[in-house]
């Protein structure tokens, strides 16, 4: 079977531009088949692998589910209700239904407030990424200082914060990539809970 | 003015008033269900007006659960059941009696 992979890189807050970039493939007769993130944590740099198939109109849709251990009964109500569990990476699950007339359940929510309460999930799950780095880093460059107060210049307090900046560094640069994300992903929660606004806003 | 004081505030104030979603859940869980139980007959109860999809119908299941307002009680061929619990059950009342309020209320009655 023809394949293909396309590196692309969807932010956490970018999830229905993803499912429809997903859409689009399929349509025009590439089907995904696996998903392959290779820094998927903060950054999100992706190798999506695509199967020839016949173009089809078909709906893609993205769910995070924290629930963990088992996810048999969270996947067996979403093939109850007529979707194709395509993959699963952490906590991100990817499902398709072929669009047909007949159909009336197009998308995996059905009501604003569940649409609201799945991109909360999304944002506590981010801030559970960064908080910890943030500890990390000032409690390293806290002991950095005192190791150099302590010990006077060698090279191992010198190694030590030197790894302290690192740490500063990396945060500094995924940043304002978070601060994106989160900002996307409260217009959203807003847009949900206040649809109207969001409809005069487009006008 | 509710009545059932036992009922935590917090838990009143999420949950009161419901979503259309959130009372057809706990109203049909008042005998035991799973998710694609429920979401057939709400489909039914509602002539298809209301068809609860599988994201949001896990959701609030497990909200629900957490909540204490339903309880887990089988697993059967990957599919969960639950049931009301007493503390669902209260706030059920509350709510049905909130939208019978509204109802009388709705045709100039009062109550």
């Amino acid at each position: 079977m023809e394949t293909k992979v396309i590196k692309k890189s969807f932010g956490i807050g970018d999830f229905i531009d993803e499912q429809n970039w997903l859409e689009e493939q399929h349509s025009s007769g590439w089907k995904i088949i696996s998903f392959d993130a290779s820094i998927k944590f903060i950054f999100d740099k992706c190798d999506y692998t695509f199967e020839k198939c016949e173009a089809q109109n078909y709906i893609y849709q993205i769910d995070y589910n924290e629930s963990g251990k088992s996810n048999d009964d969270y996947i067996q109500l979403f093939i109850d209700c007529g979707w194709e569990f395509v993959i699963q990476y952490k906590t991100w699950f990817y499902f398709r239904k072929l669009r047909t007339t007949e159909d009336i359940d197009l998308s995996i929510f059905s009501d604003n407030e569940s649409r609201s309460e799945m991109c909360k999930k999304v944002l506590n799950g981010q801030i559970k990424k960064i908080l910890p780095l943030c500890g990390i880093a000032f409690i390293w460059n806290f002991l950095s200082f005192l190791a150099y107060l302590l010990c006077g210049k060698s090279f191992w307090t010198g190694l030590i914060r030197g790894m302290g900046v690192g740490v500063l560094l990396i945060l500094a640069l995924s940043i304002p990539y978070f601060i994106g994300n989160v900002m996307k992903l409260n217009k959203m929660i807003e847009g949900f809970q206040n649809p109207i606004n969001e409809f005069v806003g487009k006008k | 003015m509710y009545g059932g004081a036992i009922v935590d505030e917090k838990i009143k104030r999420v949950y009161i008033p419901m979503t259309e979603t959130g009372f057809y859940i706990l109203f049909l869980l008042q005998e035991e269900l799973h998710g694609y139980n429920i979401i057939q007959k709400v489909k039914v109860l509602t002539k298809d007006e209301i068809v609860i999809s599988a994201g949001t119908m896990y959701g609030s299941l497990s909200k629900m659960e957490k909540d204490g307002l339903i309880q887990f009680t089988k697993e059967e061929s990957k599919r969960k059941s639950y049931i009301i619990t007493e503390l669902g059950k209260e706030i059920l009342n509350i709510e049905i009696k909130r939208i019978k309020r509204l109802y009388q209320n709705s045709k100039g009655e009062c109550e």
